[in-house]
């Protein structure tokens, strides 16, 4: 007797998919109408590895953790050519920042999602205050002028969504909404902002001598940045410090040691924040879930066996551009899982994956 | 009376019921292995288990294979691996089989099974295009030409 898959109900089609990656759900979209309509839409969570950049290629490969695969994805936008040598990437919560030699920055949509969504962020030349001449004596300037960015919300479900970025070799605080033609400052005491996040309805960013403070974007321009919470500096010494928010929704600052190759990344601790009470705690362990860091995107993720991600880890990527740009094969070199229990790394990542302008970065399914 | 008559006793006679498959044939199996399927364990709540229970769904073929399934989960001393092996040995089966071990476990909600088959099928799946999936499951719905389109464009996945 002839079994008709199509005609399988469809919550038990939605059964067979529900352990596929994006890619492998992608596909299972397309094979006919009653599988199109019963596949589930609700992501695991689960981050792809986008590597580097290989020259001259519109494709660029992504590490699957849940599949444990190279899936391949056409981002011609990312590519470099003669007169844009090579693109610098950053990611967020799954969207592609890239920036070239032409100092015109844009933001991509999730490679892992379904369709195409390009934003186009004014120029480099205009953020307030930026001396041409910089960008233009240093030719590599370009791609570590923008550090680090965020967006608010979706902007392919939110129209009102803010782009925030820090900028410039001081750590400034730059915002973007749509419809701006350039990027407005928001001030910030003594600049040198080390990370920014976008946390229950607010950016907040972290500076070098470990104050957190909020962005204020409703009075008047230029907007502030105050301090609403600083870490004991002794505690955080000098140390690359990150803002992440947990799977119960907290606060943390996390902070990486790494020495200069070939050791690299060989400490992290964890500190929860508590805004209200103005109080800080030390983190021993994060459970069954673990925080994904590294050249951008910052987050946590409940694990699952099945999805190849182990519990109570810190899985890193290279976060150090702005020294290993200038070294032989650039950066990615700094890669690897911190287990919290006890202080020992592994690697996670496969083979070689090292450029000295777009590293391997963490790419959320997500958002 | 002393309560040490009570050991006296025989052992409690193991408790079966009888399932009746779609072409007639029929299969014993104890009361504890047929709780791991909810539709069962809530006949024999409500006491509708003391006749054989028909289930016009289900070939004798695969009646059959549930039942080994239900007892095999049921045995007491299984180690977790040697169980793991035995239900992947379970699953190697044709597609067909497949899916009516899926429709079956779905039926008499039996969710280890339901799992499992379910997960073979994901697993198939892995790695292949839409192409090599409809061939395998020898599926020849088409999509119109606009969903064709639209399927095309959401899967724009390169390969060089």
């Amino acid at each position: 007797m002839a079994r008709n898959w199509a005609d399988l109900p469809p919550e038990l089609l939605g059964r067979c998919s529900q352990d596929l990656c994006p890619n492998d759900m992608s596909a299972f979209r397309a094979v006919c109408r009653s599988w199109r309509s019963a596949a589930v839409e609700e992501s695991s969570g689960v981050p792809w590895l986008m590597l580097a950049d290989k020259r001259g290629k519109r494709c660029r490969e992504f590490f699957c953790f849940q599949c444990q695969r190279v899936h391949k994805k056409f981002m011609p936008e990312v590519k470099a050519s003669i007169r844009v040598k090579a693109k610098r990437c950053l990611s967020w919560r799954g969207w592609v920042l890239t920036v070239g030699r032409d100092w015109e920055p844009q933001v991509l949509k999730n490679p892992m999602s379904r369709h195409s969504h390009v934003i186009k962020l004014p120029n480099l030349k205009k953020f307030p205050d930026i001396k041409v001449g910089y960008l233009r004596m240093y030719h590599r300037a370009y791609s570590a002028f923008i550090a680090k960015f965020v967006i608010s919300d979706s902007p392919a479900t939110s129209p009102d969504y803010r782009v925030m970025v820090i900028y410039n070799n001081d750590g400034r605080l730059g915002l973007w909404k749509p419809g701006d033609e350039e990027w407005t400052a928001v001030t910030s005491p003594g600049n040198f902002n080390v990370d920014v996040i976008f946390y229950k309805g607010c950016f907040f960013a972290l500076n070098c001598k470990g104050s957190i403070l909020r962005c204020n974007m409703d009075g008047p321009t230029p907007f502030k940045a105050q301090v609403v919470f600083k870490m004991p500096r002794e505690l955080l010494g000098w140390e690359k410090t990150y803002l992440v928010q947990s799977t119960m929704g907290s606060l943390l600052v996390v902070s990486r040691r790494r020495l200069y190759e070939p050791r690299g990344t060989f400490r992290f601790r964890v500190f929860e924040i508590n805004l209200e009470t103005q109080s800080w705690k030390g983190v021993q362990t994060l459970k069954n879930t673990s925080l994904f860091l590294g050249c951008n995107s910052s987050f946590s993720l409940e694990v699952h066996e099945k999805h190849h991600i182990k519990p109570n880890c810190i899985y890193f990527t290279d976060n150090s551009l702005d020294i290993s740009r200038y070294t032989k094969d650039g950066g990615g070199k700094d890669m690897g899982i911190y287990h919290l229990e006890d202080g020992t790394i592994e690697l996670h990542s496969r083979g070689k994956s090292y450029s000295h302008y777009s590293p391997p970065l963490w790419i959320e399914p997500k958002f | 009376m002393s309560s040490s008559s009570s050991s006296s006793l025989p052992p409690c006679p193991k408790k079966m019921i009888t399932l009746k498959s779609s072409d007639g044939e029929t299969f014993q199996i104890e009361e504890t292995a047929a709780l791991q399927s909810k539709t069962l364990e809530n006949m024999i709540d409500e006491n509708c288990a003391s006749t054989p229970i028909p289930l016009r769904s289900i070939n004798g073929k695969i009646l059959a294979k549930v039942v080994e399934f239900c007892n095999k989960h049921a045995e007491v001393g299984v180690d977790a691996e040697s169980l793991h092996a035995w239900d992947a040995e379970f699953v190697n089966v044709e597609y067909t089989t497949l899916f009516d071990y899926i429709l079956a476990a779905n039926f008499l909600e039996i969710p280890t099974l339901l799992d499992l088959a379910s997960g073979v099928v994901g697993d198939m799946i892995k790695g292949k295009t839409p192409d090599e999936i409809r061939k395998m499951f020898n599926i020849n719905d088409a999509f119109s030409p606009e969903e064709e389109e639209e399927v095309r464009r959401a899967n724009q996945w390169a390969f060089e």
